[in-house]
């Protein structure tokens, strides 16, 4: 389930906008500001903007602040720009547009938001996994790491299977993964160094959305696993050197290792 | 807001990280304060959006009366424009067209909605237009409007200025149109691609486009390949710098003209010529006759431009006003916003005193005594015996 955060100050848009991104959850801003504030600190996936949320405010100057801080969080604009802001918007790395006459049809408005609230992650891990790892391996890599937003721990991923924790760290062992706990410390750091690469996180924001105590916690779990420190590592490649060690420590179970021996 | 604007210095996105459809804005480029044509932008992006909505979910996942309300909505929105504007009604054509959901009528309205765009100056959003319909059509399987939209896309670059992509659409264009063996895209894109190579001064290469083209029409006794092979080269010679030899080869190719549009524009490049060869009573009868007999209103705005050109250079400013001022109505009419901008500055430049600066003197001081001798033809043309077209 992803979250959304939005700033709408019209209650009937918050309402058609909840009802069309259902099950998704959304996280409401009171300005501009407080939009800045959520999407730092919290695993959103998309953020939703009315440009005339605040009154003498260049709503298109906005979206491209956001744009600049978090390149890869896609935002959308609701409201009835014309079409020099239509224009302004695109420039500003607006994802696209609600116009009034949109909002109220929750099928188109499901369909626009889409894209946006897919997991980016979980597929890319899972393509470098495939011939390496057994298809129920691969499953369980996939529902952990579309958990890691949600702080997911051990236990709950053992419960989400219906079995105790030591019979997940048996059958991580049989299907040549690592144990549950070094499973999702990885999926953890992939997920940090993921939203890292964004300008407008901190290590500290990252920590806090991964459900770390503090940004030394987070900065500790890196060097555990990839070692050094984050900065470095807040690029594309960063994520890719972390993605290439996390396969490295794979095990892999007896036949996928002999296929991947075989080239 | 404040007076600088911080977003208007900041490059376009690439087409594939840009919102949907958002590429048809970018003709407001440098002109963004323009309301009008802001509001004409924005229609045109908000009519592509449900024809994007197709493409990108596929036409049967696309509920119709999801479809057929955003198609309502925008429809509304066309109230903004005066009743009888004529992008009005040719956009109310379009959402009908879309309104059936085949893709081959949405692919089809597609390029015809581009091509009158790309008629209006509006480039950016003819490209958008064609691209999407080119979208269309790759994913449904449409052969043919896959070729006539890769064609589309060659013209509209190769005016963009952006050749070498021009190239790359015209020759998939000619790849496809020879598979389906369609002679007529196949020569018309062929015809594109020459055009495309001539732009970027490789003479050479369209010259073996025209000959391959000339052959063709040839061997097998198809008199629209020859005639577009002859036009062609005549225009390639023109820009070449061997205006003798354009006038030629636009001799030969005149009585060979298929249609009278593909007359009108071969008496257009012979009178471009003989304007090199200072020939200019001949250049002016060419334009005369193209403006009286065309029907299509782009090539009658842009002979009266020439026309007017020629008049301007010889002194003759009474004519060059009248003629410019019909060009101007002309376009006005019809909604052609980069003729009608290269009409008005030309009388402007008329009314200071600098409209001669924007025709180059004679190429040739002595034209040959054959070039003379068509000029005189050409001189004594009644116009009655040139076919008009539509």
């Amino acid at each position: 389930m992803a979250l959304i955060a939005a700033l709408l100050p019209d209650q009937a848009d918050r309402t058609s906008l909840a009802a069309a991104v259902h099950p998704h959850s959304v996280e409401w801003a009171r300005d501009w500001r407080d939009l800045d504030r959520v999407v730092r600190l919290r695993p959103v996936q998309a953020a939703i903007a009315d440009l005339r949320a605040e009154a003498r405010k260049d709503g298109v100057l906005r979206v491209l602040r956001l744009s600049q801080r978090y390149p890869r969080t896609p935002i959308f604009v609701w409201g009835d720009p014309d079409g020099r802001e239509l224009y302004r918007l695109g420039k500003a790395g607006a994802a696209d547009v609600i116009f009034p006459h949109d909002a109220a049809d929750g099928q188109y408005l499901g369909e626009l938001f889409e894209p946006a609230l897919g997991d980016a992650i979980a597929p890319v891990i899972d393509r470098r996994l495939r011939g390496r790892v057994s298809e129920a391996a691969r499953l369980l890599v996939r529902e952990a790491a579309a958990r890691i937003p949600e702080h997911v721990q051990v236990p709950d991923l053992a419960r989400a299977y219906r079995i105790s924790v030591s019979t997940l760290e048996r059958r991580c062992e049989a299907w040549g993964l690592p144990t549950p706990g070094r499973l999702l410390l990885w999926l953890r750091i992939l997920y940090g160094l993921h939203w890292l690469q964004e300008p407008g996180r901190s290590v500290e924001s990252v920590a806090s959305q991964l459900g770390y105590s503090s940004g030394a916690a987070f900065r500790r779990a890196i060097k555990a696993t990839v070692g050094g420190r984050p900065a470095p590592l807040r690029t594309r490649s960063g994520f890719d050197r972390a993605l290439d060690l996390f396969l490295a420590e794979l095990p892999g179970d007896g036949a996928y290792r002999r296929v991947s021996t075989l080239g | 807001m404040a007076r600088y604007d911080r977003i208007a210095p900041l490059p376009s996105p690439p087409r594939d990280r840009a919102m949907p459809s958002w590429p048809v804005l970018r003709d407001l480029e440098g002109r963004e304060r323009n309301a009008d044509l802001a509001r004409r932008a924005r229609l045109r992006f908000l009519a592509l959006r449900p024809v994007r909505r197709l493409v990108a979910r596929g036409i049967e996942r696309v509920p119709p009366d999801s479809f057929q309300r955003q198609i309502e909505a925008v429809r509304e929105e066309l109230s903004t424009l005066p009743a009888r504007d004529p992008e009005r009604g040719r956009l109310t054509r379009f959402l009908h067209q879309i309104g059936r959901r085949t893709p081959l009528a949405v692919a089809a309205a597609t390029l015809d909605m581009g091509e009158a765009l790309e008629e209006a100056g509006q480039l950016y959003a003819a490209e958008e237009y064609y691209r999407t319909a080119l979208e269309l059509a790759a994913s449904y399987g449409l052969m043919p409007q896959r070729v006539i939209a890769h064609r589309l896309l060659g013209r509209v670059l190769r005016t963009l200025g952006r050749g070498s992509e021009g190239v790359e659409s015209y020759r998939m264009a000619v790849e496809l149109s020879r598979m389906l063996d369609d002679a007529e895209q196949w020569c018309r894109s062929m015809d594109g691609l020459a055009a495309a190579y001539r732009d970027q001064g490789r003479y050479d290469d369209a010259r073996r486009i025209h000959g391959e083209l000339l052959e063709q029409g040839r061997d097998r006794g198809d008199a629209v390949l020859e005639a577009t092979a002859l036009a062609g080269l005549c225009r390639t010679e023109l820009d070449a710098g061997d205006a003798e030899r354009a006038v030629d080869v636009g001799w030969l190719a005149l009585p060979r003209a298929v249609d009278a549009e593909q007359r009108h524009a071969v008496l257009r490049t012979l009178g471009h010529a003989f304007t090199a060869l200072g020939l200019y009573r001949a250049a002016e009868r060419c334009h005369e006759i193209v403006a009286e007999r065309t029907a299509a209103p782009g090539t009658r705005a842009r002979a009266l431009l020439d026309h007017a050109r020629i008049a301007a250079f010889t002194g003759r400013s009474d004519l060059a006003r009248d003629r410019l001022r019909q060009a101007i109505a002309e376009a006005d009419r019809h909604g052609l916003g980069r003729l009608l901008g290269r009409a008005e500055k030309l009388l402007s430049d008329l009314e200071r005193g600098a409209a001669g600066e924007s025709i180059g003197g004679p190429a040739t001081a002595t034209p040959s005594e054959r070039a003379r001798r068509i000029a005189a033809e050409i001189e004594a043309l009644d116009p009655t015996l040139v076919p008009a077209s539509g």
